[in-house]
């Protein structure tokens, strides 16, 4: 079942880059963005989401902070890397004894060709999600979904993934550029 | 979806600046029923934040989402003529006769809902003093408290009327800042 793709996707793996597109859906099912970009992570909390398109938007957390960069509104937002990344469910991937930690998993079977798993957060205060479903195939993490608590329906699509790569320096590390407005995130 | 407008700046107006912008406002009057979907990022000086922005507006009536990065989870504030409610961040729905007030106590953001409807739209709420800019377009009004400027001025397709890409409100340490990144007119 999925539990057990997620284990042999996950046994070994010490990093992934891969590129993602994302739709979301409102609660009557009616589609209000579609963007797409790169998604990287490496252990044990280091992430990368770049947004290449419609517009950029580059979020990083570095293993100390997570920096949010909209670069059309020339606002950096900076916030400690706390409990919200660690219940997030790519940050499983990266660290599976966290999995059964932070969620209670289910697994929910077969369906579109790929085997799902469902992760709720054991500790919904602090998540930033309030169930998120994780179809996977034998390329790994195929597609995630998230539901929020208005019915907002967020389809993340993931693909060429790359096992352990070795990544560029500053990969995961943010210099905030000249001229951009730097807050603490909320 | 929420593809990017075609940018193209417009040429400066011939003609007196407030005798447009009265034809502008007479044309916004026309079309009380509106959408916005774009991108705001938002400070109190210290923290902030930024994410995606839904308007809807029919009448006095409001309807604004903004939603966060990547997971996309989302608070949503709705109401007018004097009542609010404000669902989708922890502690369940809250109401309240302002908007504002109501996203301040749950966020610590200053965001005047009511009047930014009109702001948005490059018209004054109530007593709001109007500048005009080189270009002959409204680039600033000032009111209560608030200084809100304009920038990439637009047409949206099929809109009679030109409308701003890009708003800015402050007030002291908060700031509001906006990218338009599609109108959806009736």
């Amino acid at each position: 079942g999925g539990r057990d793709e997620l284990t042999t996707f996950t046994k070994g793996l010490k990093g992934l880059d891969g590129t993602f597109t994302q739709q979301v859906f409102d609660a009557n099912g009616k589609k209000k963005e579609a963007s797409s970009g790169r998604v990287a992570m490496s252990a044990p909390r280091h992430f990368r989401w770049e947004y290449a398109k419609p517009f950029e938007q580059l979020i990083v957390a570095d293993g100390k902070s997570v920096w949010v960069y909209d670069k059309d509104l020339m606002q950096v937002t900076k916030r400690a890397q706390g409990v919200e990344e660690q219940s997030s469910p790519l940050a499983a991937l990266i660290d599976p004894t966290r999995l059964d930690r932070e969620f209670i998993v289910k697994e929910l079977g077969a369906n579109e060709g790929l085997e799902w798993i469902e992760l709720r957060p054991r500790d919904p205060d602090s998540a930033s999600f309030e169930s998120a479903r994780l179809g996977f195939n034998d390329a790994g993490l195929a597609r995630m979904r998230i539901v929020d608590p208005l019915g907002q329906r967020t389809e993340l699509r993931f693909a060429s993934w790359k096992r352990n790569p070795s990544f560029a320096k500053g990969t995961f590390s943010f210099a905030p550029p000249k001229g951009v407005d730097i807050v603490a995130g909320g | 979806c929420a593809a990017r407008a075609p940018r193209e700046t417009l040429p400066a107006i011939e003609g007196v600046p407030s005798a447009h912008q009265e034809a502008r406002v007479a044309a916004i009057e026309a079309m009380p029923t509106w959408s916005m979907s774009g991108r705001v990022a938002v400070s109190n000086g210290k923290d902030g934040g930024s994410g995606r922005i839904e308007w809807k507006q029919a009448g006095e009536r409001y309807d604004v989402a903004l939603s966060a990065p990547v997971t996309r989870q989302s608070w949503r504030v709705t109401g007018g003529e004097g009542e609010a409610v404000l669902e989708g961040l922890q502690g369940g729905p809250r109401t309240g006769p302002d908007a504002g007030e109501l996203v301040f106590e749950a966020t610590r953001w200053r965001i005047p809902v009511e009047a930014l409807a009109d702001w948005l739209m490059g018209t004054t709420h109530r007593d709001g003093r109007l500048h005009f800019g080189a270009d002959g377009r409204v680039d600033r009004i000032d009111e209560s408290g608030w200084v809100v400027t304009y920038a990439d001025w637009q047409r949206p397709e099929g809109g009679a009327v030109e409308l701003p890409g890009r708003i800015e409100a402050t007030q002291g340490e908060s700031r509001v800042r906006l990218v338009v990144d599609q109108w959806g007119l009736e």
